[in-house]
């Protein structure tokens, strides 16, 4: 098993390429604030994908809300490291739940990157994937290189979960930016999920 | 809250897990930024302590600061003291807050709820 010293440091716009181009059954995937959600909508714009704007710290427990109402579905939640340290007790509320059909990817690269760069507390060892095994997440894995990455996405895509897979990156802000339409983008989602947004009035 | 429970059809269990004040006041940010800007009808109900009685200061500022951070969000709000008027706020607020596709939040006032301070 690899740990997080050993993890290879990858770039987060190839990992999340490498993700989504082996989505083929509509999954869910839900950026996370800043980078994580830029990244993601740069990997190719999809209906099943939401795009967090502002609420840090919410994109697994928003991804959880998705994958409890549509057990179906696979669901991804893409996070980073300094969101998911504002929000640990999400991890325990996940391990608690069990749902098989989600999975957390965190990108690590040790720094509130949109804000500046500043440390996080993986940059001086907090180790994510350890957290979220502490958390009762027992598929929680480092992944050592990108194909081992792909691996990880592909057992999450057919067995049971829930996943955590931590990723190490590197410090390169995402090339282009969301749009910020947050109505456009919740509209665009529900319908991608088979759900038709009510119209008001 | 055992004859609310009962009067809105559902479980105590259900109604013990509703927000406190100051689980409220840890949200802002997501109603402000997620449930406001992008129109989600999230309904809140928040069982209200810090008032008539209570003896925790930390909870009485809390509440104080509870229905202001609301009204600065523009988000509906009604508090339930009496019991024969709580299926009809429940059921109006659901339904405007679905058709408004706007957050709301029920304030349980201890009067309701006969919680201890």
């Amino acid at each position: 098993m690899s740990e997080r010293r050993n993890a290879k440091t990858m770039n987060r716009l190839d990992l999340t390429k490498r993700l989504v181009a082996r989505l083929k059954n509509e999954e869910a995937v839900i950026g996370g604030i800043g980078n994580s959600n830029f990244d993601l909508f740069g990997a190719g714009k999809r209906p099943q994908n939401f795009y967090m704007l502002g609420s840090m710290g919410l994109a697994c427990p928003i991804a959880l809300g998705v994958a409890l109402a549509q057990k179906r579905r696979r669901v991804f939640a893409l996070e980073g490291d300094g969101s998911l340290l504002m929000q640990l007790g999400a991890l325990a509320t996940i391990a608690m739940l069990a749902p098989k059909n989600l999975a957390i990817v965190v990108w690590d690269n040790g720094m509130y990157q949109i804000t500046g760069s500043q440390k996080t507390a993986t940059s001086a060892g907090a180790d994510v994937v350890e957290m979220a095994r502490g958390a009762g997440i027992k598929q929680s894995a480092w992944a050592s290189d990108e194909k081992d990455f792909e691996r990880s996405v592909e057992q999450a895509l057919k067995g049971d979960g829930p996943w955590f897979i931590g990723a190490r990156i590197d410090g390169k802000a995402a090339p282009q930016q969301t749009p910020r339409e947050p109505v456009i983008i919740k509209d665009a989602f529900m319908r991608g999920l088979g759900v038709v947004p009510p119209s008001k009035g | 809250m055992r004859f609310l429970a009962k009067f809105l059809h559902v479980r105590r269990s259900e109604l013990e897990r509703t927000l406190q004040v100051a689980g409220f006041a840890t949200l802002a940010n997501v109603l402000a930024s997620l449930c406001v800007a992008a129109q989600i009808p999230a309904l809140m109900m928040v069982s209200e302590r810090g008032t008539l009685g209570d003896f925790q200061i930390g909870q009485a500022i809390v509440c104080r600061a509870m229905r202001p951070i609301l009204e600065t969000l523009g988000i509906e709000h009604h508090t339930m003291t009496r019991l024969d008027e709580a299926h009809f706020i429940v059921d109006r607020t659901i339904k405007q807050a679905y058709l408004t596709q706007a957050p709301a939040a029920l304030i349980l006032s201890p009067l309701l709820t006969g919680e201890r301070s």
